[in-house]
């Protein structure tokens, strides 16, 4: 606390001011000492805790510079500044396993669900775009890698990578499989039989 | 795993999350298609086929020789010792090679299938999602691929 004397001031009013100071400043390290001690109390708390969110003495987020790793993936991918992607479709297949119509209508469905869009933190620092997580994600289903493996090239963090994996799976057996994975309808069903019967097995439907 | 799928290998069944320790039968216990089957709710018996001038309702499904004999599992011969038996195995096996492919193309496609399941959450182990989610995603390439074939084969049904 910053007082600012007045010379011009009675020596009664200087005996005022410094007792009030005084109390003010006694009530402010009291309650400085109250805050202290709570706060140390609900770190030891959190320490104990499997989520503990942010504790000092623990390692910091390491500052991975999230718009890099979209910028890669545009410039590879999707195209960067009006120039074409560096590898085309085939390739693109190869990597996702999917063709790029299929995971831009995923990424369509996606991008804007709660955990997928790109948020703002607490200290106003915009956090990782949902091209990068959804990237991340189909890596791992693809090539069965570590959620870490590609933290160079995405740009984040394995546990990130780990619930955009779960998050992925969760979305496409919610939204696909009412659509893909049902029994057959009985006009396909005769389909079925007609095509068997053509290969020696009729009344089969596999 | 227990797939129902077709010569495009494409997949209209799936279960999932069965434990590694369970034997085929209990698999099978486990299966909603099995016990829609047996409660006569699948498949409809309104198509009729004709084998050796017999009119049957009920369509199969084939299986390799562990599954029991039900009238809805066309099993193969065990000993086949004879050249009808024979005939009919080579047959069976031919269908049935469909959903054999179909295992090495979904875990060449999705890796992380060839990679033990962790299940951190009883609802996961109950759900196997990840399966799912593979089987969803190989439809959608298998959809694109049937799109690019033409022309459509027979009275196929474009999903």
């Amino acid at each position: 606390m910053h007082a600012v004397m007045d010379p011009a001031a009675s020596a009664e009013d200087d005996l005022d001011l410094v007792s009030f100071l005084a109390v003010s400043a006694s009530l402010t390290l009291r309650r400085e000492a109250e805050l202290r001690t709570t706060m140390q109390r609900s770190l030891a708390d959190r320490r104990t805790q499997r989520h503990r969110g942010s504790v000092p003495g623990r390692v910091a987020n390491i500052e991975r510079d999230f718009d890099a790793g979209v910028k890669h993936i545009m410039k590879d991918y999707f195209g960067w500044r009006g120039r074409p992607p560096l590898y085309g479709e085939e390739v693109f297949n190869h990597r996702f396993r999917v063709s790029r119509d299929v995971f831009l209508e995923m990424y369509d469905e996606v991008c804007r669900r709660p955990f997928w869009c790109q948020q703002v933190n607490a200290t106003g620092r915009p956090q990782s775009h949902a091209l990068q997580k959804l990237v991340g994600a189909f890596r791992v289903l693809a090539y069965g890698e570590p959620y870490d493996r590609a933290d160079e090239y995405n740009r984040l963090s394995k546990s990130t990578i780990s619930i955009a994996v779960d998050k992925l799976v969760n979305f496409i057996v919610d939204h696909y499989s009412p659509m893909y994975l049902r029994a057959p309808n009985e006009s396909e069903l005769r389909g079925i039989l007609e095509r068997n019967a053509a290969r020696g097995m009729p009344g089969c439907i596999e | 795993m227990e797939t129902v799928c077709d010569e495009d290998t494409y997949v209209g069944h799936l279960n999932v999350g069965a434990a590694g320790s369970n034997n085929d039968l209990n698999v099978l216990n486990s299966s909603p298609l099995y016990h829609a089957i047996v409660a006569g709710m699948w498949p409809p018996r309104t198509i009729s086929f004709t084998v050796n001038e017999r009119t049957r309702t009920m369509p199969c499904y084939l299986a390799d020789g562990i599954y029991p004999a039900y009238p809805f599992f066309a099993t193969p011969y065990p000993r086949s010792d004879s050249r009808k038996k024979r005939t009919y195995n080579r047959l069976q096996e031919a269908l049935r090679k469909d959903v054999e492919r179909l295992y090495a193309i979904l875990t060449s496609r999705f890796n992380v299938l060839m990679r033990p399941a962790r299940f951190t959450t009883v609802e996961k182990a109950t759900q196997g999602r990840a399966s799912d989610n593979d089987h969803a995603q190989h439809h959608g390439a298998a959809r694109q691929a049937r799109a690019r074939r033409s022309p459509p084969r027979g009275c196929r049904v474009h999903r």
